[in-house]
């Protein structure tokens, strides 16, 4: 296992760059609209490689995503250390960022699947008590005559 | 009785782990870039985001951790567990003693 290696820091960007944290505060915007985030910190490194932390709701404020700039290459993690993306530009790392933030939870998805089961069940009943109601108007029509014959 | 953890108190124990993970890291004479190759993980960032208070280590990896550490592995995460979840930790480790 190697791990990726940091060249010549001497032409690299230390801390973040006005431009670079709007991008990432718009990440944290993407987080926050869905409730999933409620603050944002920046850190650095041991090697003082940028950081920046998107973390989540009360009590455990625990990190829902980071991304560091290793380097020249952007990362971005998970709060368990998974890599999800990296690149050498941070626009498509912010975007991956922002795709996982509107991605629907867990919950919302069940809750749809809820509401379609729930809309199929009412269209087959409707369905159903139409074929139920049909032979039993066909019956009252024809038992008055049937009556008769008898 | 309050059971549940304040937003601040959850952060500051975060951070008191993650302090304490640092100091057992440069006990051993490893760097955060050590560690991380010692964890298998392909960057460095994730150490430094559970030493900054940000992360936890996961229950998962805390063997990983412990040894690389050179920490008895149930120890370790017996002392984490102090730090991330201090009513189990009682419940667990004080009420008998």
């Amino acid at each position: 296992m190697t791990i990726v290696a940091l060249t010549s820091r001497s032409q690299e960007l230390r801390g973040w760059q006005q431009a670079e944290l709007q991008q990432l505060i718009g990440v944290f915007a993407a987080f926050s609209a869905t409730g999933s985030a409620r603050e944002w910190a920046t850190g650095t490194t041991e090697l003082s490689d940028p950081q920046f932390f998107i973390l989540g709701d009360d009590p455990e404020h625990d990190c829902v995503l980071a991304i560091a700039r290793v380097g020249r290459v952007y990362v971005l993690e998970d709060g368990a250390g998974a890599v999800l993306a990296e690149d050498t530009r941070l626009a498509p790392v912010a975007e991956k960022a922002i795709a996982l933030a509107r991605r629907p939870s867990l919950a919302g998805l069940y809750a749809r699947i809820g509401v379609a089961w729930c809309v199929m069940r009412s269209a087959v009943e409707e369905k159903v008590e139409l074929l139920l109601v049909e032979p039993v108007e066909l019956l009252s029509h024809v038992a008055p005559q049937l009556v008769a014959i008898v | 009785m309050q059971f549940a953890k304040s937003a601040p108190e959850a952060k500051e124990l975060r951070k008191a782990a993650g302090r304490w993970l640092q100091d057992q890291r440069k006990k051993v004479g490893l760097s955060q870039i050590d560690l991380a190759e010692a964890l298998g993980l392909k960057y460095y960032t994730f150490v430094s985001q559970v030493e900054n208070g940000f992360g936890r280590v996961p229950s998962e990896s805390m063997e990983a951790w412990a040894q690389a550490l050179e920490l008895d592995p149930s120890q370790f995460a017996r002392h984490l567990l102090s730090f991330y979840d201090p009513e189990l930790h009682r419940l667990l480790f004080k009420e008998k003693a």
